[in-house]
């Protein structure tokens, strides 16, 4: 890679004498000499170093690979040491930025443009797509919260018992942020104060259809829902087939019980279960399964229609129908009812809160009902965040910078200096060996395409061979490879004892886990990368520096 | 006689390696089946979580939400294997993120081929 790129290098140089001739140039720099590659591998969650504890994240579904990365870097700032909530990080990026979030509206639109080069809408979750540089100047002004206090990060967050754990974080937020939208869809005077007064006893009936539907006896009744009976009146007809049809009845009732009791020991809802032993069926009730499968297209709508048995099945449903019913009682609720069905009505309110219930504690939610903003998400998902005691504050002396990379190809700058690919390693090899083997070392994030992390090579069309990936994180290049901007931290060093060539210790987001690396050196999510393929795919190093006087 | 009897346990359990993750209080238990393959332990071959491997999806793409700067095996599980994300942490604090599927079985995001 480095002969190609001296090849072009010397190329465009003749090509481009004649043009410099007509233009005053400045005299080329002295080269600056790289710093030497470590021999000894450095690494900065080593015993005693400031990431020692420092766990891999997984940024889920999420767009917040800024927010994960920045709050590494800021963990290895801080005196201590105190891991730094992520999710603070994103919502605290965006709190009081309007031009991200419509008043009112969890969600933004932005332009995005298609495969056929079209620009199109797409709404975008508040907190999803942001830069390290936004989260650190946010950090500065409204601290930065620990991990601890995180209930969503830390697992806190579902230990109530009774709302269900696995759901991802992207869920989590995305459901409470609708509710948000629901709310502030409500114009109505004193909404807010009536549905806070509302929230404990709408927790109630929560906790009732749990308790219900978790005591619930297969021998109490037979639980067959009509539709799968109707079906079963289609497959076993007439009197001829009615023993047949009535033991099918029972052992469908013990069939579906049976996945009743495994949905509420794996804490899976009605729908995900529903025909996930067609095979079993199968072998029993071949006629059956074949009338359900003429059916299949409509059965689920049917069985939604199908409510007494949802009910019992789905305690999160039979929740939204009784919230609904509840609310519909209430004087303040019936005369604000009209004001409100622009938004969808009570129903939708339940419904939203529901789903929210699902995922969130109530008493956490509540914490955020006093923050009808965006710290409503904060209070569900990290109440004690919201309490200015419980941040730390960043030390003024901290600052951010970002260093652009100049375009790897062979090119001049704004003040005619010629940038070429030697210029590029040693520009790239020392702003992060400055920081990471410095006197106090820290880590540096990489703005990089995020292909280069599951491959290595691209194969091209024209030559149809298979090149080394190279796309300096430009958009263009990077779609092409089938990747986008994404943010990885390097906190290690050293050089290769065989090859002899300089290696970074990267620290991605996606996970303790080396199932998306491509063929490196990998444990639990971090990995080791030539220091040619990370920095001609990225365009960028940002760092936190320590301007304290000494 | 107790070895005999033993060893075929010890054998089995050192079949896979197994890596512990929880939230909260509820526990999670993965082996590693293939290599980065860690599926939830009991997983029988036909499992969900295990056939969902063996399938190659497409990559995620540019021009879908989230698809290519989140994690891409986390929008994989969602919007190809269509299983259900969640998120456990192990012993030291690490993140790792699992798809569900509605045998009951789960399996690592990074598991997934594209």
């Amino acid at each position: 890679m480095a002969k190609h790129f001296q090849t072009t290098l010397f190329m465009i140089l003749a090509l481009s004498a004649e043009s410099q001739a007509q233009t005053k140039v400045a005299p080329t720099p002295a080269p600056v000499k790289a710093v030497e590659c470590p021999s000894e591998e450095v690494r900065l969650d080593a015993p005693g170093g400031p990431l020692e504890n420092s766990p891999v994240q997984d940024q889920d579904g999420m767009n917040i690979c800024y927010a994960n990365t920045s709050s590494v870097m800021l963990q290895a700032a801080i005196p201590e040491h105190p891991e730094i909530s992520a999710i603070d990080l994103s919502i605290q990026t965006y709190k009081d930025n309007s031009t991200r979030m419509k008043s009112g509206n969890f969600y933004y639109d932005r332009t995005v443009t298609d495969a056929q080069g079209k620009e199109k809408i797409e709404s975008t979750f508040f907190n999803d797509i942001g830069h390290v540089s936004e989260v650190l100047k946010t950090a500065k002004l409204n601290g930065v919260c620990p991990r601890s206090n995180s209930l969503l990060e830390s697992g806190g967050l579902f230990e109530g018992g009774y709302s269900d754990p696995e759901n991802s974080q992207s869920v989590v937020l995305q459901q409470t942020a609708q509710f948000i939208n629901e709310m502030n869809s409500a114009k109505s005077p004193g909404f807010k104060e009536n549905f806070s007064s509302t929230v404990p006893e709408l927790r109630k009936i929560y906790q009732k259809n749990l308790a219900d539907h978790k005591t619930m006896d297969a021998g109490k009744s037979n639980n067959l829902p009509r539709y799968h009976r109707s079906l079963l009146d289609v497959a076993y007809p007439g009197d001829e087939n009615k023993a047949k049809r009535e033991n099918a009845k029972k052992d469908l009732d013990t069939y579906f019980l049976e996945n009743h009791k495994y949905a509420i020991d794996t804490n899976q809802h009605y729908e995900d279960f529903e025909f996930s032993e067609m095979a079993n069926l199968q072998k029993k009730y071949p006629e059956f399964v074949e009338v359900l499968k003429a059916n299949k297209e409509t059965s689920k709508d049917n069985l939604d229609k199908d409510k007494t048995y949802r009910r019992i099945m789905d305690p999160t449903y039979a929740f939204w129908i009784d919230a609904e019913a509840h609310l519909g009682k209430s004087t303040y609720w019936k005369t604000c009812d009209d004001s409100i069905k622009l938004s969808g009505g009570l129903y939708n309110i339940a419904t939203s809160f529901g789903q929210v219930g699902a995922y969130l504690e109530f008493e956490n939610f509540l914490n955020g009902l006093d923050h009808p903003d965006v710290n409503l998400v904060l209070g569900a998902v990290a109440p004690k965040c919201l309490d200015e005691k419980n941040r730390i504050k960043i030390p003024e002396t901290l600052e951010f910078v970002k260093y652009e990379f100049p375009d790897p190809k062979p090119a001049y700058d704004k003040n005619k200096n010629l940038i070429n690919y030697d210029q590029i390693m040693t520009y790239g090899r020392n702003r992060i060996l400055w920081s990471v083997k410095g006197e106090k070392p820290l880590p540096v994030a990489m703005s990089i395409c995020s292909a280069i992390i599951s491959k290595k090579t691209v194969y091209n069309k024209e030559t149809k061979s298979n090149d080394p990936l190279y796309t300096n994180n430009d958009p263009a290049s990077c779609k092409a490879a089938g990747g986008g901007s994404h943010s990885v931290l390097v906190i290690g060093a050293r050089k290769n004892k065989k090859s002899g060539v300089c290696e970074y210790l990267i620290q991605n987001s996606w996970g303790a886990e080396c199932g998306s690396v491509a063929k490196r050196e990998c444990k639990n999510g971090k990995f080791w990368m030539e220091e040619e393929e990370l920095l001609l795919n990225s365009n960028g190093i940002s760092k936190v520096v320590n301007k304290e006087k000494k | 006689m107790i070895f005999l009897l033993l060893f075929p346990i010890i054998a089995n359990a050192a079949d896979f390696p197994v890596r512990k993750f929880h939230i909260g209080s509820h526990q999670y238990v993965v082996e590693e089946r293939k290599p980065n393959v860690w599926v939830s332990q009991g997983c029988e071959k036909k499992c969900k979580a295990l056939v969902a491997t063996e399938k190659k999806y497409s990559p995620p793409s540019n021009d879908q939400e989230g698809a290519v700067t989140s994690n891409p095996g986390a929008w994989i599980c969602k919007n190809g294997a269509k299983g259900k994300v969640f998120i456990a942490v192990d012993e030291e604090r690490n993140q790792l993120s699992f798809c569900k599927f509605d045998d009951g079985s789960y399996v690592n995001n990074g598991a997934f081929r594209y």
